[in-house]
Order: structure tokens, then C-alpha cells, then sequence
């Protein structure tokens, strides 16, 4: 079963997609030379890791760097700060997808320090062996901490990180497992501790054998003196697993579930792989569907860091903080375990947090209406709407470029003989043009 | 509970120097509290300019007290509701502070800390 | 833009889980966070989008046009139909200080420094051990005009002490910390519709959790007026005819793409709200409703009056939830913020049942006011109070039928092990027989075990 790869032209437009799908969108021209490459030059390149360049003016807020560690909202200003400026974006949406995956919330472990700390374990164990990146959640001290990983010993398992193990990070609800194995799972799980120093906190993760439970259970009906690692590997090798892995990926990157074929094809590479996360990705991102297919919607933090990243903007205010919160999406703060819920991306007060994010961005470009010279700005009604479009390098439909030119025909038209006025509109209806794309269902989406 | 926009914060600036333009950054610290534990995100700091939040996990209210041992003055982060944030902008000495809030029998059910200031 | 650089956590908490359709957290007994308990079970992960202004639950409307749904909810409206108001006094107000017992023999004893004189506040009527605290006046003068029920003791059994599972529990309508739909939800489920997202209307900038459906799409609202686009340097004409290109780039809600059809659904759903809401907005931007009474100039007196003018504007809604002003978790020093708080509150609700009387709408609309828990008997050394037991519920409207339900217990045999009150009242009894007298509905369909509850007669 051969898996299906996307053969058509591979152009502009098909990078940017793929720039969007797989990262958080094009810098200028970015797409043009990852055009220039084909698809396998474009995939291999967004696959390379290594060492982060991050390009472009570092972060300063109220004149001062960002404390990620030690100020509420500045973790989420930190990590939006490499989403704009990464030069590795396929490494860093997967270390979002993984947050979404193996969801850990702040909420609960209430250390900025160790939600940070478990991030850069994504940035840097995320297109490595799905397995190997199990077993680092598994004993991840954030981890540990939000799903009772600590409270789990010899004689009083924790079911909390077995049962989510299981139901949300390898096999699915319900997936060929029982609630006994949820129970002798947890029991192979005991044995992690940390010290609580008084005054600073959870310190000295590790794991003590004389809070195991080193007896035998039977998990998937096979017995064995199961330990934590043993404890993955069943669930890995369970075979709900690749199954669960290729569709749960596979849905980060394209809206529709994959045909039988693909699926099929999918579940076999993974395996033949060795559990590659990076192979089963590498097949996701040359996909027909992914270029063929629906469009998506944009994550608000992709929406965000796209904008910022498109106009080679710093982070440099706080409101991406509330403004986050207004969208849904404030990084280290997802609502619980399983994630996002996406089907809230966009509704009609979403919408406006993303208005509202637009209008935040845009203000620091914004002509003013008095200090623009004539001539700075064209007055003819198409040239403005090109060059509100331009100014974005997104592509826009035929009909929404019918609306904001009826727009801009409008207010142009109420400036007719009238000195003040055609001075004023001008900058005015292009400012409005730039938000109105921004807005465009287009941009919302990939 | 609604999204409450109000911060508690506490802006001591007596002894900010007129000429701030080439001061170092200040020190930040982040203190988490819940019922009923302190915890710090730094066990030591720079001496000079700091700002300390506090970050309310819990479900009541919690204030912030520091003192340095064998000082007099208390520096204070006034009560944060659960959810939110407040912080306190001073220059600190060297030495060894306590923090603690002052709320209820809060301090002795566990809501206490020490800082270093190199 | 209105503006905020600060969070709440418990907002986060419950905003992000609390959505109609996938249910709310569960939540283990004394562990505030859903974490772990993973609610939302999604087989597969699929990004396609719900539709909107059914700001929650819009999947269950696959791919319907809700825009249609908005213009005839506010068009045709339920002129004459029951509404049930639930305003939530967040932190677990105390019972003893609001009601106080300044009649009964331990009061002093174990409020020393708390404790309110007899000529403090006005006489209960209803039991004479009884007195409103002052800043209460205005809900005595509603007592004693019969628009008010008083449920003095108010609660369930094996009281829990969290915050948040108390709350939760009130919230579902169950003592069940797995329960994944508020009991408002359920209700609307049974009575809603499937295209009227303003049935269960959230004031609030979340979906407060008792307005969670199963099936039904429920909206959130913070205020009229708070749903506006404008651009930065943009006045004049090109501000005028912005609104109105934001409805255009909802052309592409026929794109043979889904999504992207969806997404410009999105806007132009934005675009209908905004014109529906936009009729109590004036040209300079503020919220023009013409209330009939006097509220008091905070948000909670202009969510109220708020939601008073969508009323008499026949906009469709069912039930309305919303958070009351006040901050109740009064461990120490507290006689300020009661006093505060509760004025708030009382003020706030005389002015609405007011201007519902106004309006000649009182008949068809009950305000049920209540707190997660009441507070621990014996005050603490910081002169406050610590978390408790039963507590003060009020149900108002001008179909109430009594003063008052259920005893007050008085604080020798009236308090349990842990000195906290006993109830005599379930809020469960409170909610099946509303949902039975109210709405005209079976409360087993709402209510988990309602065939056991008691049924008090509180309307009609």
C-alpha cells in the first residue's frame, strides 16, 4: 500500500499552506523560496532539526526583556516570541501540537519554571520516537505533578496518569483496554516522588523503588512485574496504538480523516519505522489532501504569531497576553488534559478577540489621518485594496475583494469635493482595508 | 467569576534613582501561593531594584509580607483575590528575607518563605 | 478596546470547560482542578468548525444558518414566555451575618466581634429570631411586599467545603462531582430549540456553568454594548461603513469550502449580533435601554438592566445566568466587604424587580439569588469567617407564593459536627419544584433522583 504523494505544481501557494499547516506562516518571500525547492526539498527543510536561529528583534515590553519564569503571562509572551521568530517552525508548531497532545496545564502545577521546562522537552524530543517521548512525559515533573503522578505509590496507585495514558494519549477511550488495566497500569506507574521544599517548591523529581510496586499485574491480560517504562511499552504495543498515533497527527494537519488506504498505509509506516513521529509527518506533509483538501482554521496562536511574524513585529506589549485569553488560547493554560477544544476557534466572540488582536497589530502601522501627506497613500479605490492586501501577502477571493473595494469606493466616494476629506480618507479606508483583510475568512484560516 | 481587571499593586518608588536610564533590569521573583504553601520562583535574587508577584493558585485570599531579618521595614503585596496577581516594586539589601501572608493564621499553616539577596 | 492585563484563574478554569455539548469538568471532591478528569473524550480530532453565534453548542447545528436563528430570536421573541434568572454570590456569603440571629441565646457567644445589634438592621418578618443585615433593606422591602421567598437554611447533606465543588454541585443540580451539564442546561434542553442560542443567555464574559446543555446552543453576553469592531485611526464615513463591510466579507458563506464558508459564516453571524445588539446602542457608543428604575452605577446593576430591556424587547431567552457583585470568601476583616457586597446585590435586584414591574413584564420572571455554601458559626481571631455549611438562597418575583421555606435551625441544635449550619432546604427540592411549577415540566427529566426530593410550593 503505497501512500498517496501530492504530484501537482508545487508553487507559491502550496508553500504558504504548508507554511501555515506546519509552522506559522511565511516571512515575506519565504514562501517563493520554499517553492523553489519542491515538495521533498520543502518537507526535508521544515523536518531538519538542530539548534533555533531566532530571527529578528528580541522581545522588550515596558522597555524591559520578558521574565518567562518569574511573571504571570510572560511563559505565553516567551513562547510567542519563538513562534515569530523561529527559524525551525515544523519543531516549534509540533512542540504546540504536543502541548495539545500531552496537555499540562499551569492551572495545577503552578511553576512557570517547570511548565517551561517541559516545553523546551517537546522543542527537543518532539520528531524523535513517539515512545522515547512518552516515556519523557511519563516522568516529566510538570506532568507529574498535573495528573497525581506523585500521589501515586506501593498500595495507593493515582488512576489519574494510567487511565489518561491510555484514554487520550495512545489508544483512545474505550480502546481495547478495561478499567482493570486502568487500575494495574496505575500500579506499574507507582514509584515517582519529589522533595517539597518548603518556601520554593517541588524539587528532586525522581523515581524510588521503595514506593514501586514491584508485583506482578496483569495488564492486557499479560501478566509481568510491570515497571513505569514496561508500563509504555505495552501501550505503545498495543494494537489500539498506531491506529490512535497516525489519526490523532494526521488531524493536526489536515481537517478530514484520512481514506482507508492512507490509513492503512499510515499505520504501516509507523510501525515499519520504529515509531517515527518524524516518517509518519514526513507522509502527512506530502499528502494530496494537505494541498487539495479543506482549508483549516488557524489556531489563535497561530493567528497571532503569523501576524506579528508576516510584518516582522517584536513582541512588545502584554495585551498578547488578555488578548489570548479573550481568543481562547493562553499558552501553558489549556482547559484540561485533552487540550483545545478547536470547535471554539472561531464563533462569533472568538471573532472578536481576533478583531480585537488585528486591531492590536495594526496600530503601530497605522497612518494617521492628519500627519499623512498626500500622495503617501493612493486615492483610487483598487490601488488601496491592492495595497492592503500586499501588505499581508495573502491571497484573497474574488468576492471578498468585492467587498472591501465597495468599501474603499464608498468612503472614496464620500470624499469627492471635499479638500479635508480626500486628504483624510485615503489613510483612513487604508487602515480599515489592512483590518478588514486581516479579518477576511481568508486569513482566519489555511 | 468574572474577569476581574483590578491589580493589586503596590509601587514603592521612593528610592528609584532620578537617573534611571543605564540602571541594570530589576530582579523579578514570582511567588505562587495557595493554601496553604509560598513557593518561589528563585531562591536568590540580585541586590537592587526588584519586582516581586504574587500569583494567588488558591481558592481564598493571600497577601504578601517581606521582611529582612534583623530589619524593621515590611514590604507589603496587598490582598490578591484567587486568579489574581499583584506585585511590589523596591529596592532590596542583601540579605536574608522572610515572606509570609499576613492573612488569617495563614503563616503558620504553612504560607511562609525565604529569599536570598546577593 | 476594552482592557485587561490581569486574569482570573477560576474564569480561565471554567470558561475553557464549561461548553454546552462536551460538558463540564469534573470534579474530584476537594481538588479544585479538572485536571485529569478529561472531559472532552474526542475520538478523532477534527478541526472543522462550529458554527456561531451559538457562541455554545453551535455543533449540533451542523452546518445551519444561525445568523437566521439570531434575526428571528430577536424579531418574534417569547412575548409571554416564563424566565428563570439565576445570579450566583461567588465565595460563600455569610448566612448568619446577612440573616442574622441576633434572637438566638449563642449568636454574641460565637460572633464576639461580629456580632450585629438587634437595631441594626430591620426585623425578619418571617421569624422573629431574625434580622436583615442593613445593607439588605432593599430585599426587606421586597419581603414585605410578598416578591420575595427566603429560604433561611438552605443546602444538602455531607456538605462539602471546596469552593469549587460546592459550587459545582449547586451548578448541576446533583451532588454528582462527574455531573457534565448545568441543570439550567438540562432544563433547556427539554424546553429549548435547536436554532436559539439567546435561550440560555450567560451575562458574563464566560458561559457560567448551571447554563451547560447537552443538546440546545446557549450564548454568553457581557452587556449590549460590548460588542463593537472598530480600527485604529479609522473615524468619520470610513468608521461609519466599517461595520457594515465586516457583514460583507460573510460572502463567502457559500464557498464550496466548508471551513472557509464556515469562517465567513462567522462574520457575518459577528455582523447579525452586532446589528440585533447594535438597536440598544446609540451612535456615540453607549448602551441606550431606558430603564424603569434606578440601578446602581455598577456592572452588575448594567447587566441587570441589561437584560431587563432584552426582555421587553421579547428576545427569546429561557433562562439567564450571571455573577453577583461581591466577593464572599470573607476569612478576615469581612464586616466591610459584606456590607459592600450584599449592598450591591440588594440594590441591584430591587431596581430590576422594579423595572420589570415598570416594564409589565414582572409576571413572567423569577430571580433566584445563591452562594455556594453559608459560613462556619463560630467567627475566627481575624475577625472573619471560614467555609461552612447551609447558607441564605432568595427566590424574587411577583409570583412567589411564600416568605419563606424552611426553618431556621437555630445555633444550638441547628449546627452540625463541624459547627456549621443544617440545612432545611435542598436546593434540589428548590430546583425540581421550579422546574415543575415554573416551567411546566418534569422535573425527573431535569433533576437526578427528583422523585425523591420534596416539593415545596414556591409558585402559582
Amino acid at each position: 500500500m503505497p501512500l498517496p504523494v501530492y504530484t501537482g505544481s508545487f508553487g507559491s501557494v502550496q508553500a504558504e499552506r504548508l507554511l501555515w499547516r506546519a509552522g506559522f506562516g511565511p516571512r515575506p518571500g519565504e514562501e517563493r523560496a520554499l517553492a523553489g525547492k519542491g515538495l521533498d526539498g520543502a518537507v526535508g527543510q521544515l523536518l531538519t532539526t538542530g539548534p533555533d536561529r531566532l530571527v529578528g528583534r528580541p522581545p522588550k515590553v515596558n522597555g524591559r526583556r520578558l521574565y518567562p519564569l518569574d511573571k504571570f503571562g510572560h511563559d505565553h509572551l516567551w513562547w510567542l516570541d519563538r513562534m515569530v521568530r523561529t527559524s525551525r517552525p515544523l519543531t516549534e508548531r509540533m512542540t504546540l501540537v504536543w502541548h495539545d497532545w500531552f496537555a499540562t496545564s499551569n492551572e495545577t502545577v503552578g511553576s512557570q519554571r517547570l511548565m517551561i521546562r517541559q516545553n523546551n522537552m517537546f522543542r527537543r524530543s518532539g520528531l524523535g520516537s513517539f515512545p522515547g517521548l512518552v516515556l519523557r512525559v511519563t516522568s516529566n515533573p510538570a506532568m507529574l505533578l498535573y495528573l497525581n503522578g506523585l500521589e501515586s505509590e506501593k498500595g495507593a496507585p493515582n488512576e489519574n496518569y494510567a487511565r489518561e495514558l491510555m484514554e487520550l494519549f495512545t489508544l483512545g477511550h474505550g480502546a481495547g483496554y478495561t478499567e482493570r488495566d486502568v487500575r494495574e497500569q496505575a500500579r506499574a506507574l507507582t514509584g515517582f516522588t519529589a522533595h517539597y521544599k518548603n518556601g520554593y517548591g517541588w524539587v528532586k523529581f525522581r523515581f524510588d523503588r521503595n514506593r514501586h510496586d514491584d508485583a506482578m499485574k496483569v495488564v492486557f491480560a499479560k501478566a509481568g512485574p510491570y515497571g513505569w517504562k514496561q508500563s509504555v511499552k505495552l501501550t505503545i504495543e498495543h494494537p489500539a496504538h498506531k491506529t490512535f498515533f497516525t489519526r490523532k497527527l494526521w488531524g493536526y494537519f489536515i481537517p478530514e480523516p484520512a481514506d482507508d488506504e492512507t490509513q492503512a498505509a499510515l499505520e504501516a509506516l509507523y510501525v515499519q519505522s520504529g515509531y517515527s513521529t518524524k516518517q509518519v509527518l514526513a507522509a502527512i506533509l506530502k499528502h494530496p489532501q494537505l494541498y487539495e483538501g479543506l482549508r483549516m482554521v488557524k489556531p489563535p496562536a497561530v493567528y497571532l504569531a503569523g501576524m506579528l511574524r508576516t510584518l516582522g513585529d517584536r513582541i512588545s506589549t502584554e495585551d498578547w497576553v488578555w488578548l489570548s485569553i479573550q481568543a481562547g488560547q493562553l499558552l501553558f493554560y489549556p482547559p484540561n488534559v485533552s487540550g483545545w477544544n478547536e470547535d471554539r476557534w472561531l464563533d462569533t466572540s472568538t471573532f472578536q478577540a481576533r478583531w480585537n488582536m488585528a486591531y492590536r497589530v495594526l496600530k503601530k502601522h497605522a497612518y494617521h489621518p492628519d500627519h499623512t501627506k498626500r500622495g503617501e497613500v493612493p486615492t483610487d479605490p483598487s490601488k488601496l485594496v491592492d495595497r492592503a492586501i500586499s501588505f499581508w501577502g495573502v491571497q484573497v477571493s474574488d468576492s471578498t475583494r468585492r467587498a472591501l473595494l465597495t468599501y474603499a469606493q464608498k468612503t472614496m466616494g464620500a470624499a469627492v469635493a471635499d479638500d479635508d476629506r480626500q486628504r483624510k480618507f485615503p489613510p483612513m479606508t487604508l487602515n480599515a482595508l489592512r483590518h478588514l483583510v486581516a479579518a477576511s475568512p481568508e486569513m482566519q484560516t489555511s | 467569576m468574572r474577569l476581574r481587571l483590578a491589580t493589586a499593586t503596590v509601587l514603592a518608588f521612593a528610592l528609584v534613582p532620578a537617573a534611571s536610564a543605564a540602571a541594570p533590569a530589576p530582579a523579578r521573583l514570582q511567588v505562587s501561593g495557595d493554601e496553604f504553601s509560598l513557593a518561589l520562583s528563585r531562591a536568590s535574587i540580585r541586590k537592587g531594584l526588584a519586582i516581586i508577584e504574587l500569583v494567588n493558585y488558591g481558592e481564598d485570599d493571600h497577601d504578601l509580607a517581606l521582611r529582612r531579618v534583623g530589619g524593621a521595614r515590611t514590604y507589603r503585596v496587598g490582598v490578591v483575590e484567587p486568579g489574581q496577581t499583584g506585585s511590589l516594586e523596591t529596592r532590596l539589601r542583601p540579605g536574608r528575607f522572610t515572606l509570609w501572608c499576613t492573612l488569617a493564621d495563614h503563616r503558620a499553616r504553612g504560607m511562609r518563605a525565604t529569599l536570598t539577596v546577593r | 478596546m476594552n482592557c485587561c492585563n490581569e486574569f482570573s484563574r477560576s474564569t480561565l478554569l471554567r470558561r475553557a470547560v464549561a461548553e454546552a455539548g462536551n460538558g463540564l469538568p469534573a470534579i474530584e471532591p476537594g481538588m479544585p482542578a479538572p485536571a485529569g478528569t478529561g472531559l472532552d473524550r474526542r475520538q478523532f480530532l477534527s478541526r472543522t468548525l462550529g458554527t456561531a453565534l451559538t457562541v455554545y453548542g453551535a455543533s449540533a447545528l451542523g452546518l445551519r444558518l444561525l445568523d437566521d436563528g439570531i434575526a428571528r430570536a430577536a424579531a418574534t421573541g417569547g412575548k409571554g414566555r416564563r424566565v428563570l434568572v439565576s445570579v450566583f454570590a461567588p465565595g460563600g456569603w455569610d448566612s448568619l451575618s446577612l440573616l442574622y440571629p441576633t434572637g438566638d441565646p449563642r449568636y454574641r457567644k460565637l460572633r464576639d466581634s461580629l456580632a450585629l445589634k438587634p437595631d441594626d438592621g430591620p426585623r425578619f418578618r418571617s421569624d422573629a429570631r431574625l434580622h436583615w443585615h442593613p445593607s439588605l433593606k432593599p430585599l426587606a422591602a421586597l419581603h414585605a411586599r410578598g416578591r420575595l421567598t427566603v429560604f433561611p437554611a438552605i443546602g444538602y447533606s455531607h456538605p462539602d467545603q471546596s469552593h469549587f465543588t460546592s459550587r459545582h454541585f449547586w451548578e448541576v443540580g446533583a451532588l454528582d462531582p462527574q455531573a457534565g451539564t448545568g441543570w439550567l442546561g438540562r432544563l433547556l434542553d427539554v424546553i429549548g430549540t435547536e436554532d436559539n442560542a439567546m435561550q440560555g443567555l450567560s451575562l458574563d464574559g464566560a458561559l457560567l456553568p448551571s447554563l451547560a446543555t447537552a443538546r440546545v446552543p446557549v450564548a454568553t453576553l457581557a452587556s449590549p454594548g460590548d460588542y463593537r469592531f472598530g480600527s485604529h485611526n479609522v473615524w468619520d464615513v470610513p468608521g461609519e461603513l466599517l461595520n457594515n463591510a465586516i457583514g460583507s466579507l460573510g460572502a463567502l458563506a457559500s464557498d464550496p469550502d466548508p471551513i472557509l464558508a464556515q469562517a465567513a459564516r462567522t462574520v457575518r453571524q459577528a455582523d447579525g449580533l452586532r446589528q440585533q445588539l447594535g438597536r440598544f446602542v446609540g451612535k456615540d457608543g453607549q448602551v441606550h435601554i431606558n430603564p424603569k428604575a434606578k440601578y446602581p452605577e455598577t456592572d452588575f446593576g448594567r447587566r441587570l438592566s441589561g437584560l431587563a430591556a432584552l426582555l421587553d424587547a421579547n428576545f427569546p431567552i429561557r433562562t439567564a445566568a450571571l455573577t453577583g457583585p461581591g466577593s464572599y470568601d470573607t476569612h478576615a476583616d469581612q464586616q466591610g466587604p459584606l456590607q459592600d457586597g450584599a449592598g450591591q446585590m440588594a440594590e441591584g435586584l430591587a431596581a430590576f424587580q422594579h423595572d420589570l414591574e415598570r416594564r409589565g413584564i414582572a409576571g413572567r420572571v423569577l430571580t433566584l439569588v445563591w452562594s455556594e455554601f453559608g459560613r462556619r458559626a463560630q467567627q475566627n481571631d481575624s475577625n472573619g469567617t471560614d467555609h461552612g455549611a447551609a447558607g441564605v438562597a432568595f427566590l424574587m418575583g411577583t409570583g412567589v407564593r411564600q416568605h419563606m421555606v424552611g426553618e431556621f435551625p437555630g445555633l444550638t441544635k441547628g449546627l452540625d459536627r463541624d459547627g456549621n449550619l443544617r440545612a432545611t432546604s435542598d436546593f434540589r427540592s428548590v430546583y425540581a419544584s421550579l422546574v415543575e411549577q415554573w416551567f411546566g415540566v418534569d422535573a425527573d427529566r431535569v433533576i437526578p433522583d427528583a422523585r425523591k426530593m420534596p416539593r415545596m410550593r414556591l409558585v402559582g
